[in-house]
């Protein structure tokens, strides 16, 4: 599976999440707020200064700047399988309505 | 009546039924808490954080009820103090007894977000109503939620309002009371609500093994709270970890840690598995509880939002957007505040009119009425920029401002969430520093906080209009298009702002270090804004400023009145005023008004006198020694400490020490020539062009503005701050003061 970051994605294009990472305070709202591995996310567009980018990800539209969506991976929607997930997440992501 | 009427068993309690609001931020808790709440509301800060607190009485079927706002909140992971309010608040393990009932707010539209909050809640072991609000909204997107299946999953009531309809509140509060008496039933046979899991087995091991751990530690307040267990273990890093740590011991952090680690073998990291094991019970429940979401088409904020956000047309609007605010300001409030000041005159002439001079009249004229208008010329300026500020963030503009601006603001270290605030403060930092709540980040708002009162306000402006005419050249270059004395106004009103950067970044180096600040935001759909929200808001503001700064300001004006009156006697000074007002004057040529005029002359000798005289004009004297290397002499340095309580008295100031009595104001005449033909003992002029500038350059630095500094306590619950920002300020002003004037006068004597 191809992963890259959420930062080098363009506007148009989206992706699902396969990681977050860290462990501090910026991964874990990340996460709060459904960026969580199985979450399809969509690239709005960007400020006009080029930074922040707005996403859409679980029906809401979230701004954060590139260096805080680089911590997020990626991979694109053909290549995702739920094998990639932990076992434990498994039966997890309706992917059908995340995406919506 | 509801069904809950008083013939059912309604809790006849002494104390009032203690319900606690929590929900996302936009999911319209205020906006439902004021409808319940009415004006019923008490507001106060949680001791210790920057953590509004806001109580709300009700009456629900004869069941009184205390209504308890929570702050807005994506999940319950607190990582600092603030957070750490409502996770005390709902398990009751802060200063009071926990809630007896809690209401969960979701917005209708975005449930699988909204339930994850929920799904913590109900973690806690609270008797819990889920509210799904927006539900109005949510028939019109045509989503298809079943209520039942929805209260059948989570093992709760769940009701559906549309706060801003005011709809469903009856089934809300009546589901509210249900809850309650049935925690009552199973508290009288000895069990307690039940608390619902949605972690895996294997994490309550763990959180089990922590508590037979805890129990050994013998720490019986913590086993009180198992939820506070189960957030050492899921937050790392976290308040509730390092709090527990603290209550026992860093082996407790061994635990963690190993436990943790156990988790991470069954690919269970800390803290990815909560947010992922929640996010698949929320799929799990949703798939029975949404029946249709219709396909979303391009919705109208994506439409708006791509020409809002656009690169050229998003700049271009977002600046008419703010042009537009200022100007509106600028055109209303100021008659208004005339208006106040006209009033406030208007009062003093009556009470002059009922006393004769006297020390009664000059504590209400001078000391009590001047203090009273001082507080109340503030009033139209903060009301309506409170009331541009709801608006625009109601209707869901200002989150796009600060997207657009977050690149910007990120030069001094902040985020876009600073812009407004900052933006305000160029009117005033009075409402701009209470605007800097939106701001989540504490030490990004505090830095705001501190900066803010370095924009430069609107009562910068008597004393730079009054320095720019005196003492620089009325030339102009470009035919008279680019007036000289306009291009000094306006790089002295841009000093605070690019003086606030270095300081924003120096203050994020020390006092506020720590992670850098992120930019992490949801932006809301636009709406268009509710009058009643808006309106609240616009209340709320001008109530909290009136109430608190009120009383302060008021103690300040009358302390520096006294200043300036004590000690001395005023016998001759009151039989003058007395005698002026005796006379009759029909001309001003006339006998009387001849006498008159002489008559004033001398008050205004003995008004100079009393005042050098008085402990103002002895600091003045006193503090001499430094302000002379700014070029300054005792008159200025009293003009300085008499404008504490706001920066445009020194104009009045200065008419009273050049003896010119107290009515003037920047384009006085007479304090025009007394200010040119001021000297020096030696008789050197006393201002020149460096010296005018340097009494600009310190205006606009300096932190003479009392209310500011009670905002600046106010809002962040302590004084340390206010202190702060007048030392720092103090200093800044003085050091830029110095190097305006000696600099200016080398340059002076070089190119003489
Ligand atoms: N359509 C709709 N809008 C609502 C409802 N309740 C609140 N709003 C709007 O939602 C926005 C956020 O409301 P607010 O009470 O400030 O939310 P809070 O952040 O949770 O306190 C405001 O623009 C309200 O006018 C509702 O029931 N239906
Ligand atoms: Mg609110």
């Amino acid at each position: 599976m191809q992963t890259t970051r959420l930062a080098d994605l363009k506007p148009g294009e989206s992706g699902i999440v396969t990681a977050v990472a860290g462990i501090g305070r910026l991964a874990a709202r990340l996460m709060e707020m459904g960026m969580v591995p199985g979450a399809t996310v969509n690239v709005l567009r960007k400020a006009p200064l080029g930074d922040p980018v707005q996403y859409r990800v679980r029906g809401a539209v979230i701004s954060m700047r590139s260096a805080e969506a680089a911590c997020i991976s990626v991979c694109a929607e053909t290549e995702f399988s739920r094998q990639d997930l932990p076992d434990s997440m498994r039966d997890s992501s309706r992917l059908a309505l995340v995406a919506g | 009546m509801s069904q809950m009427s008083s013939s059912t068993t309604a809790p006849v309690s002494v104390r009032p039924l203690r319900v606690a609001l929590i929900g996302n931020p936009n999911t319209g808790k205020s906006t439902l808490f004021n409808a319940l709440a009415g004006m019923r509301v008490r507001t106060g800060n949680y001791p210790g954080v920057t953590v509004e607190q806001k109580t709300g009485r009700a009456d629900w079927a004869g069941t009184p009820i205390e209504l308890i706002d929570l702050p807005g909140t994506y999940s319950l992971s607190p990582r600092s103090p603030d957070e750490m309010v409502t996770v005390d608040v709902l398990t009751g393990c802060g200063s009071q007894p926990r809630p007896d009932v809690v209401i969960c707010i979701c917005n209708a539209t975005a449930l699988e977000r909204n339930l994850f909050l929920v799904t913590q809640v109900q973690e806690i072991g609270l008797p819990t109503v889920v509210c799904l609000n927006m539900w109005d909204a949510a028939l019109r997107a045509q989503l298809k939620i079943s209520i039942e299946a929805l209260s059948e999953e989570l093992g709760v009531p769940v009701v559906t309002t549309a706060a801003l309809k005011r709809t469903g509140f009856q089934e809300l509060q009546d589901a509210v009371l249900q809850q309650y008496q049935t925690s009552q039933r199973l508290s009288a046979s000895g069990l307690s609500f039940p608390v619902v899991m949605t972690l895996t087995q294997p994490v309550q091991d763990e959180i089990t093994n922590l508590t037979d751990w805890l129990v050994l530690a013998d720490c019986p307040q913590l086993l009180r709270c198992p939820f506070l267990i189960s957030r050492s273990l899921l937050d790392p890093g976290g308040s509730v970890e390092q709090r527990i740590i603290q209550a026992t011991s860093t082996a407790y952090a061994e635990q963690l840690n190993a436990a943790r680690k156990r988790l991470a073998d069954k690919s269970l990291e800390v803290p990815a598995a909560e947010s992922m094991l929640r996010y698949r019970r929320i799929g799990q429940i949703l798939q029975r509880v949404i029946t249709a979401s219709p396909a979303s088409q391009r919705s109208l904020t994506d439409r708006l939002d791509a020409i809002l956000t656009h690169r050229f047309l998003g700049l271009l609007i977002c600046i008419a957007v703010m042009l537009l605010v200022f100007s509106t300001i600028n055109w209303f409030s100021a008659p208004l505040s005339d208006g106040i000041d006209g009033s406030m005159g208007w009062l003093s002439d009556q009470v002059a009119s009922l006393l004769s001079p006297g020390p009664l009249r000059s504590l209400l004229t001078e000391g009590v009425i001047a203090g009273v208008g001082g507080v109340l010329v503030f009033l139209p300026q903060i009301s309506l920029l409170f009331l541009f500020i709801a608006v625009l963030e109601d209707c869901g503009y200002m989150a796009r401002a600060a997207f657009m601006m977050d690149r910007v603001m990120a030069f001094a270290g902040l985020s876009g969430r600073s812009f407004l605030p900052l933006m305000s403060s160029f009117a005033c930092a009075v409402p701009g520093i209470m605007a800097t709540r939106v701001i989540e980040d504490r030490r990004d708002r505090f830095v705001t906080i501190l900066i803010a009162p370095l924009m430069s306000c609107s009562a910068r402006l008597p004393v730079y209009l009054l320095m720019t005419g005196l003492f620089v050249p009325n030339i102009s270059y470009l035919n008279g298009l680019l007036p000289l004395r306009a291009i000094v106004l306006l790089c002295i009103s841009m000093l605070g702002l690019v003086v606030a950067i270095p300081v924003a970044y120096v203050l994020r180096k020390t006092f506020f270090k720590g992670e850098p600040s992120t930019f992490l935001m949801e932006l809301p759909e636009y709406r268009l804004p509710s009058v009643r929200v808006t309106a609240h808001r616009v209340w709320d503001s001008g109530k909290a400023f009136v109430q608190q700064a009120g009383t302060l300001i008021f103690a300040t004006s009358i302390i520096v009145w006294a200043a300036g009156s004590f000690p001395g006697s005023h016998e001759r000074r009151f039989e003058l005023m007395t005698e002026i007002e005796s006379l009759d004057v029909a001309a001003e040529t006339d006998a009387n008004g001849v006498r008159a005029a002489e008559l004033s002359e001398q008050l205004n000798a003995e008004n100079a006198k009393l005042l050098e005289n008085s402990i103002l004009g002895r600091t003045g004297h006193l503090i001499e020694p430094l302000v002379r290397p700014l070029g300054w002499d005792w008159r200025l340095g009293i003009g300085v400490v008499a404008s504490f309580p706001a920066r445009e008295v020194i104009v009045a100031t200065l008419g009273t020490i050049f003896s010119l009595g107290s009515d003037v104001d920047e384009e006085n005449e007479g304090l025009h020539g007394a200010l040119a033909g001021a000297t020096w003992p030696d008789g050197r002029p006393l201002f020149n062009l460096p010296v005018s500038i340097s009494v600009m350059v310190f205006f606009a630095l300096c932190a003479q503005c009392v209310s500011t500094l009670v905002i600046i306590r106010r809002e962040t619950n302590s004084w340390r701050w206010p202190l702060f920002s007048f030392v720092y300020m103090t200093v800044l002003a003085w050091i830029g003061a110095f190097l305006a004037y000696q600099i200016g006068m080398q340059l002076t004597t070089l190119s003489s």
